[in-house]
């Protein structure tokens, strides 16, 4: 299974990716929205997206925007710690736009492998 | 100086044109000579033989003079006034007598001759100054009438004044008594006029006693003006009646020597829109405050947990990767922990900077309240006595319940932890209740209409001002450090402001704490009068209802039917795509719900685009879900309307689409 991370944050970023690949799943990462978007033009085989959604280069919102919109069959977890707008839920507008999951900040590594596993049944 | 003598000269003159003389005297010489003479002076004339011919020429006009021979051909001097003052009041006249007649000039004299003049051989040279005497004389008798009346005048058109003023208006004198008052102020004091007879103004403005209210009356004396000043005044029944008063000297009236004259104006209704004033602006201030804490809350809250997830997921994966035996187990094993509190602390924060929506349902506010109260119950002490009140038949409230929970556990604990030390009563109160438009105007926070009341208030310590200004910021606490975080009420204040209510408190230093936490009833329950109804504006299309609560369901589809609508519901929004797909022309509208868990209205709409461009579609949106333009353009939805549904706007909502 293929799983592109999407987060800016370097140590989340890594973390999650070590998270996974224990698990053996095959991960690339991008740290922001615009370079995830072109990741996926080269690499067709991912299966499962996991994007932060509140990034600097591209909001997640938008990303997952595109992401459904370009490639209706690759699932989407969106990952966040809050948000920094109030009255805005960014977590709860991700899963309205069409995020399969969500998953909030912080987590253990049961907690992501429990979604994963999930969305890639 | 040399102006004035100028004038008084001139004026002189002009007295003497003035007064017109009439001669009356039969000598034809006597008649004659006298008009000459007087003409000469500058005074008008005319002449008469007789009486009769007397009475033709007085027109009893106050500058005519008549001067009179007693003995007439036709009748005396006497009888000739006799007749004249039946028709005129005022008559000037200078009687002329022949010589030994002296007794019959006497006699006229008392009768109002201005004076008497005895026809000797030379008496011509005497005539002119009597005359002008006499002028004079009247002349100042006329000014001085007029001063009288004029006087008379001004004082009825004071008088007038000061009984119809709006100012309530008093007179005292130098001793602070009570000289007179106008109606207004009779109305205004609540005393009867005969009390307010000399009484000392001490008793009406017991604050005014000053000595800097006597420091200024003093000044008065002096000539100075004083300004405006605001006093209370004090009712006979008690009132206290904020007023503006000003004051004047007044010299030379009501037979004193000065008095003061005190304007005094009710300024109770500009005080009161003042202090209301005040109040919203205090309110709105602190709202801000806690707004902008918020933002600042949330952002930080964000940050914070990205730099938790490494340090926990790290942690507990090292765990995992240690055997049981290893000593630094329980060093990982604390800083999880560590972690984990912090991971709870955030995300209280991000309670009250009201981040964390959570799904609503309609709610029975009571049930919670219950078992709220059953679970804290054993760690109240028994010194504290626990009153319920709850109105089990309150309306149901669109409420996340574990949320509910929250509120009910932290205002209690909070109560109770306030009565610890001496004990008291806590008592807990639930009712529905109607907020009007003046509560919810002096309330920003709270809209009119129906809403259920939670009352928690104890007998405790309570809060002084400085405290309470601060009781819903988050951290803020009195409480020892083990005791309390500070985040109790600034969660509390979080949902009930997301759930769309307000929370109000009352305290008293040593006296106790009132909080009432108002919280809007669903629509569901509103019942909206016929005429009302009428008001609104319907129609006859067909209508597809999409949404997961049934209860939302029957209540928009029984207001859609009320307004002529042909309404259809549908539970799944799956269904409902399904219906359309088979029927894409039977429906004119389809209104969703936003959040339902198979397909979310947004993706509904999006996908009835595709079946038919440009289908009308309305999203209803829960509290605080909030869609920016170009999201909801970017799915085709028309418009949105909020939760809890009122019939008005839905009824508009539904035209503005429609029609357009
Ligand atoms: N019923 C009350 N009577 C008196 N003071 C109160 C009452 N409720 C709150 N306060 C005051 O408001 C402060 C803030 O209350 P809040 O519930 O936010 O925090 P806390 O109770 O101190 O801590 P926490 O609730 O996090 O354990 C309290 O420390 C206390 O000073
Ligand atoms: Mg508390």
């Amino acid at each position: 299974m293929h799983i592109l991370v999407i987060e800016d944050d370097a140590e989340v970023r890594d973390m999650v990716c070590k998270m996974l690949k224990d698990e053996e799943y095959e991960v690339v990462s991008a740290i922001n929205g615009r370079e995830g978007m072109e990741l996926l033009r080269n690499e067709s085989n991912i299966d499962l997206v996991i994007t932060d959604i509140l990034m600097p280069e591209k909001e997640g919102i938008e990303t997952i925007r595109e992401l459904k919109r370009d490639y209706p069959s690759i699932k989407i977890l969106a990952i966040s710690g809050g948000s920094r707008f109030l009255l805005h839920d960014f977590l709860r507008s991700a899963k309205l736009l069409g995020a399969d999951l969500t998953l909030s900040k912080p987590f253990v590594k049961k907690d992501l492998l429990k979604v994963v596993k999930l969305l890639l049944e | 100086m040399v102006k004035k003598q100028k004038k008084s000269v001139s004026s002189g003159n002009q007295d003497q044109a003035s007064y017109k003389i009439i001669i009356i005297d039969d000598d034809e010489s006597v008649n004659r000579l006298i008009q000459r003479t007087l003409d000469r002076e500058g005074f008008r004339t005319e002449s008469a033989r007789t009486g009769k011919e007397a009475f033709s020429k007085f027109t009893g006009r106050d500058d005519e003079i008549l001067l009179l021979d007693y003995q007439l051909p036709d009748m005396t001097g006497k009888e000739v006034l006799r007749s004249l003052s039946k028709k005129y009041q005022r008559i000037h006249f200078v009687i002329m007598t022949g010589h030994g007649d002296e007794k019959i000039a006497v006699d006229m004299m008392k009768l109002g001759a201005r004076d008497y003049i005895i026809k000797r051989p030379n008496f011509i040279y005497l005539l002119t100054p009597k005359i002008k005497r006499v002028c004079a004389e009247i002349d100042k008798e006329r000014h001085f009438m007029q001063t009288e009346e004029s006087l008379k005048e001004s004082e009825e058109k004071y008088k007038a004044s000061f009984n119809k003023s709006r100012d309530a208006i008093l007179v005292f004198s130098r001793e602070r008594r009570i000289v007179d008052v106008n109606q207004r102020f009779v109305e205004l004091s609540g005393c009867l006029e005969t009390e307010l007879e000399s009484m000392h103004l001490q008793v009406l403005f017991p604050e005014t006693a000053d000595p800097k209210t006597e420091e200024r009356l003093r000044s008065m004396l002096h000539g100075k003006e004083i300004p405006i000043f605001e006093a209370k005044l004090l009712t006979k029944n008690k009132m206290i009646i904020p007023v503006e008063i000003g004051v004047t000297m007044l010299t030379n009236c009501y037979d004193q020597e000065f008095v003061f004259q005190a304007n005094i104006r009710d300024i109770s209704r500009r005080k009161q829109a003042e202090a209301d004033k005040t109040k919203l602006e205090e309110q709105l201030r602190r709202s801000q405050k806690l707004e902008t804490i918020g933002t600042l809350a949330g952002g930080i809250a964000h940050d914070f947990n990205n730099i938790l997830t490494p340090i926990m997921g790290y942690a507990d994966m090292a765990l995992a990767d240690l055997p049981s035996t290893n000593p630094l187990r329980n060093d990982l094993e604390a800083i999880l922990n560590g972690a984990y509190r912090a991971k709870d602390l955030v995300e209280q924060i991000l309670l009250f900077s009201r981040q964390i929506e959570k799904e609503r349902k309609p709610l029975g506010l009571h049930l919670i309240v219950k078992e709220g109260l059953k679970l804290i119950r054993p760690s109240i002490p028994t010194t504290i006595d626990i009153r319920q009140r709850i109105d089990d038949s309150c309306d149901k409230i669109m409420a996340d319940p574990s949320q509910m929970h929250e509120v009910v556990v932290n205002l209690c604990t909070n109560a109770w932890q306030a009565m610890e030390e001496k004990g008291g009563t806590l008592t807990i109160e639930l009712r529905q209740v109607e907020v009007d438009a003046a509560t919810a105007k002096s309330n920003p926070n709270l809209k009119e209409g129906q809403h259920v009341r939670l009352t928690v208030s104890d007998t405790g310590t309570g809060m002084d001002d400085a405290i309470l200004e601060r009781i819903f910021e988050p951290f803020f606490t009195t409480k020892a450090v083990d005791k309390g975080t500070g985040m109790g009420l600034s969660v509390v204040h979080g949902i009930v402001r997301g759930h769309h209510g307000d929370i109000l408190v009352y305290s008293e230093p040593g006296k106790g704490t009132t909080f009432h936490v108002y919280l809007p009833v669903t629509s569901s329950e509103k019942k909206i009068s016929k005429k009302e109804l009428a008001a609104i504006q319907g129609g006859e299309e067909s209508i597809l209802v999409v949404d997961d609560e049934e209860v939302v369901l029957n209540v928009v589809q029984k207001m859609l039917k009320r307004l002529g609508y042909k309404v259809d519901i549908c539970n799944r929004s799956i269904d409902a795509l399904k219906t359309i797909r088979r029927h894409p022309e039977k429906y004119h509208l389809v209104i969703s719900d936003l959040t339902m868990p198979d397909m979310t209205g947004l993706i509904l709409s999006e996908r009835l685009q595709q079946i038919r461009p440009e289908f009308p579609t309305i999203i209803m949106t829960g509290f605080g879900e909030s869609l920016q333009e170009d999201i909801l353009h970017h799915y085709g939805v028309h418009e949105v309307t909020g939760k809890p549904i009122i019939i008005r706007e839905l009824a508009a909502v539904i035209r503005k689409v429609l029609d357009t």
